[in-house]
């Protein structure tokens, strides 16, 4: 499976739809590589619309200029992570575990 | 010493780099038809080169990254790939139109038809590429395109009437040839001339090439911010000299020779002369940086190893990129199209394009993780969004405007 | 309908040709001038007559457009001899009256035709 087919697709929650796959988290923490430790899946984030990104403007630290970072910040609200556990399954649709929880997606 | 000499070099080829054959053109046209009414929108768009010339300079010299990279990374792949696309194209169309610039005027040098020249200047391009330091190719060319300084000289020696070209600057005297759409239209296609995509990948990517670090962001800002508004003094005494000698007699600029030929009246056969060198120089130095524009673009964004510094062996596809920009440059000019209309509309398409690339740039220069402690101020970072307000409505309105002036007919 | 296109293209020639006299322009820079006049003065008089009048009063008009149109042509062309110098060229001086002429004509006939105000 690669990542790129998983971007962009349907995310059903127990109750129903939650959105879509906007982006997904990686820790570098896992064994030791040559350079850099290993990447680990920590899980995707699932935005409401099915847009393009948020051009880095997830992370609190970055708010300037002040206009784009809030643009940016109202198209990200309503968006969440869901930890790689919470996955039940990826197919056409992406299928998130009952009992779920939603992790803030700011970084 | 040798410090103050760099920023000297910097700033004098920054002028002579500024202006090409966009500039040359659309202020030629403007200055027949509007006087020095929209000389304003020459002012806009050089604060809005230096913006976006320093943010993206700054993010290269810091970073080691230039713009496309940058828009690879910060875009991803879906929207990369179509800002790629679109900057690619304008950015041919731009080379075609500075081959055909340089063709045309070694016909006012020579009398041989342009379409003579154009395979031979083309080739002279590649060579250059190929062959020549990144520094001496780039100092020569803004060297050379410093006797363009002439215009200014000969708009002097035209004694024209001061105070009637600053009333027209300042007052917005009517016109009663043109209709208020043409304006705005003249006014987004002076606005690209100074602001062209090109003129950033090449700034940045210049950068990256010279291994520009930090301790170089006070050279880079110099030519920045000295250069580029003396390029646009230089715009202005273009569009003076126009409006002069033509806009009285009722001449629309549509050639090169128009362009010149108030310099000739003001300032002799050796006035031409020089004038035709800086017009040669200029055109031939944009259709460097275009042509490697075109291959920075390409080849930054899918990976490629690229640049001068290595030799055209160690970057193959970056090299044959350009060699493939040249030959369609060619072949669009060889059908027989005026070199200067295809001017025309890659000034108001570079327009279009503008947000694609100013966006991520200034995106990229407010992140810490590029550039550290060097990002944006609050003042520029205020100033660069109004400018990002101006481009989009710019952007935006360039088609419609086109469309229902023909093109500024 | 081509008019100031054609009073563009007959000033142009006619500030080649003085230049010219003058030893302010090179020959080749003239040349080229009057070249592109010429060339611009075909399109001016291609796109008067794709216009279709559509009733008798337009139509008079057309004519008197065709026909400075052709004088302007003529003028240019005149003007283009007078800088190659060939035996039997027309002289300069006579190529500017004949610039003069047609660029005074084409004037009277953009005034005329002028839509009220």
């Amino acid at each position: 499976m690669f990542l790129s087919d998983v971007l962009r697709r349907p995310v059903v929650g127990p109750d129903g739809p939650l959105g879509f796959v906007a982006d997904c988290r990686v820790a570098v923490d896992g064994t030791p590589g040559q350079l850099l430790a290993n990447a680990q899946l920590v899980g995707l984030v699932v935005a409401p619309r099915n847009r393009q990104g948020f051009l880095g403007y997830e992370r609190t630290s970055v708010s300037s200029p002040a206009p784009l970072a809030q643009w940016y910040e109202r198209r990200q609200r309503g968006s969440f992570l869901v930890l790689w556990e919470d996955i039940e399954s990826i197919d056409d649709v992406v299928r998130v575990r009952p009992g779920y929880t939603r992790w803030s997606s700011a970084l | 010493m040798k410090r103050y000499f760099a920023v000297a070099l910097g700033i004098l080829t920054a002028i002579g780099g500024f202006v090409d054959i966009g500039d040359l053109v659309t202020n030629a046209v403007v200055g027949s038809r509007f006087g020095m009414s929209l000389a304003w929108a020459v002012v806009v768009g050089v604060v809005g080169i230096c913006l976006f010339a320093q943010m993206s300079g700054r993010v290269a010299a810091i970073s080691g990254r230039a713009t496309f990279e940058i828009i690879r990374e910060r875009l991803g792949p879906r929207a990369g790939t179509a800002n790629l696309v679109a900057s690619l194209l304008i950015t041919i169309m731009t080379l075609t139109a500075e081959v055909g610039g340089v063709a045309l005027a070694l016909q006012l040098a020579s009398g041989v038809q342009p379409l003579l020249w154009i395979p031979v200047a083309a080739f002279a391009v590649w060579l250059v590429i190929w062959r020549v330091k990144f520094s001496i190719m780039e100092n020569v060319a803004g060297v050379l395109g410093l006797s363009l300084v002439v215009f200014g000289v000969a708009l002097f020696l035209l004694g024209p009437d001061w105070g009637e070209l600053k009333d027209q600057a300042l007052q917005q005297t009517s016109h009663p040839r043109e209709t208020p759409l043409t304006y705005w239209y003249y006014a987004i296609a002076l606005f690209g001339a100074a602001m062209t995509p090109y003129e950033v990948f090449f700034f940045s990517s210049g950068g990256v090439e010279e291994r520009w670090t930090e301790k170089d962001l006070v050279t880079s800002r110099a030519n920045v911010l000295v250069g580029f508004p003396l390029g646009g003094l230089l715009s202005l005494a273009i569009a003076g000299c126009a409006a002069t000698v033509l806009l009285p007699r009722g001449i629309d600029v549509d050639a090169l020779s128009q362009t010149v030929l108030p310099v000739a009246m003001g300032a002799g056969q050796l006035g031409l002369a020089i004038v035709i060198l800086g017009v040669v120089a200029a055109t031939f130095g944009a259709a460097l940086e275009t042509g490697l524009s075109a291959g920075y673009a390409l080849a930054q964004f899918n990976g490629w190893s690229w640049g001068k510094f290595r030799r055209p062996a160690q970057a193959a596809r970056f090299h044959l990129t350009i060699i493939i920009c040249l030959v369609v440059a060619v072949l669009v000019l060889l059908t027989g199209i005026d070199p200067i209309l295809v001017t025309e509309y890659s000034v108001v398409f570079s327009a279009v394009a503008l947000p694609l690339t100013y966006l991520p740039i200034l995106v990229v220069a407010n992140d810490p993780q590029y550039v550290g402690e060097h990002v944006n101020g609050r003042l520029l970072n205020a100033v660069s969004s109004v400018y990002l307000v101006v481009i989009l409505v710019a952007a935006v309105a360039a088609i419609p405007l086109m469309i229902l002036t023909k093109a500024g007919a | 309908m081509g008019l100031r296109e054609a009073q563009s293209a007959v000033g142009s020639a006619t500030l080649a040709l003085t230049t010219s006299q003058d030893g302010d322009t090179t020959a080749s820079v003239a040349e080229t001038m009057v070249d592109e006049a010429g060339t611009r003065m075909t399109a001016a008089s291609k796109q008067a007559t794709a216009f279709k009048p559509t009733d008798q009063r337009t139509a008079a008009q057309m004519e008197a457009v065709t026909q400075a149109l052709g004088d302007a042509d003529t003028a240019v062309r005149h003007a283009g001899e007078a800088l190659s110098g060939y035996p039997g060229a027309p002289s300069v001086r006579s190529a500017l009256d004949e610039l003069k002429q047609s660029s005074s004509d084409l004037e009277r006939l953009a005034k005329k035709l002028e839509p009220p105000r």
